[in-house]
């Protein structure tokens, strides 16, 4: 090999390193199962598992096997059943009393709350030997993006049923206050929602929806700039 | 002028990487514009690194730096159990929120909640905040796998 030939292939393999740095950096890192679908079709049609383990191995993967599918696509929606879409796979998807729903953030949905189009998680158990029926334990909407817990942010603007608060990693959010919305101060005495000002640091408690950026259904409200705090440049004499 | 191929080549070269390195630093980054426009408008100070979001007020008297550690469990973990005991570490007293939970550290800042986990992956949303409203907020996976 010629010092031009191999000036050539550094030259490429530093291309490849460039346009791959994620592949390069984190090789060790990336999946290596085997899916699961071809590795079921190894198991059954490997002639060197013999007669007995073949038979073996189609029971156990018959009915009541755990079943999980990560992140299919709703295609059709039953009186209980969906029917949803991964790579390229359809699966029939059976509820019951029993089947948990849930939301993104493990609030609790029902099948009522799932349209078409929406990517949902199972877990359940094969109804078939063709893994294509899965009677669902639980099914979670991905696409519905709300969670229950406590958000954070400054006041931006205060309308008569609520305000605007910007949060740091969330952006706007908009505060619907019910009546029974708990308000509280820094110290936990009870205020109206008239203290509430521009300005103000809020911490707030309620189910937080992604997609239409509000937070609704709120329990409670405390304001941690009252009472007023001195400030770190005023000085006393 | 003329350019010999191969300079030509290292300067195209160059270039090439510069692009590219700079493509992978910035395509990682978190969104800044949106900590920038909280900053201006709060005088707040927002930190955030691959494990927690920390937020703290710049106008209000010193006090105790705060802090959040998680003792257990470690993200990405898998669990055979539904019912999951968080425990960790923060300031004295301050207010613990994990998903719809709620507890209070401490006066050595200690804490622990439990939880119960659904099949499969579960998100645990963990925020701690002090008396004055400075807050971290933590996010953890850990996978349920009973059956």
């Amino acid at each position: 090999m010629n010092k031009k030939t191999i000036n050539l292939f550094l030259a490429g393999a530093f291309f490849v390193g460039l346009s791959t740095p994620k592949l390069a950096f984190f090789w060790d890192k990336k999946e290596k199962k085997v899916p699961v679908g071809i590795e079921n079709n190894l198991q059954i049609e490997n002639p060197d598992l013999g007669v007995q383990q073949n038979i073996k191995e189609k029971v156990k993967n018959f009915t009541g096997k755990r079943a999980a599918i990560g992140t299919g696509e709703v295609v059709a929606i039953g009186d209980e059943t969906l029917t949803i879409v991964k790579d390229e796979k359809t699966y029939t998807v059976i509820t019951d009393s029993k089947t948990k729903f849930r939301r993104k953030f493990w609030g609790t949905s029902s099948l009522n709350e799932i349209s078409i189009n929406d990517l949902v998680s199972v877990v359940g158990r094969w109804q078939n030997e063709e893994r294509t029926q899965i009677k669902a334990m639980i099914v979670r909407n991905i696409s519905v993006q709300k969670r229950y817990g406590v958000f954070f942010g400054v006041v931006t603007s205060v309308t008569d049923s609520g305000f605007v608060i910007q949060s740091a990693q969330r952006g706007d959010q908009t505060v619907s206050v019910l009546d029974t919305t708990k308000i509280v101060d820094r110290v936990m005495s009870v205020i109206s929602l008239s203290d509430i000002e521009v300005g103000h640091r809020v911490r707030v408690k309620g189910t937080w929806d992604n997609v239409n950026s509000t937070i609704s259904d709120i329990v409670q409200i405390k304001d941690f700039s009252i009472p007023v705090l001195p400030s770190p440049t005023s000085t006393t004499n | 002028m003329t350019v010999k191929p191969k300079y030509f080549l290292l300067v195209i070269s160059g270039l090439i990487f510069v692009f590219l390195a700079l493509l992978v630093i910035f395509s990682d980054l978190p969104d800044k514009n949106l900590f920038q426009k909280f900053e201006k408008i709060s005088g707040q100070k927002v930190t955030q690194n691959e494990e927690e979001i920390k937020v703290v007020d710049k106008n209000l008297p010193e006090t105790e730096e705060i802090f959040l550690d998680i003792v257990s469990p470690k993200d990405m973990d898998t669990v055979s159990s539904s019912l999951l005991t968080i425990k960790g570490t923060t300031v004295a007293s301050a207010e613990i929120f994990i998903n719809d939970k709620e507890t209070k550290a401490d006066k050595s800042g200690n804490f622990s909640v439990n939880i119960t986990l659904e099949e499969g992956e579960n998100i645990l949303t963990i925020i701690m905040n002090d008396s004055l409203g400075n807050y971290i907020e933590k996010q953890l996976t850990v996978t349920l796998e009973s059956f």
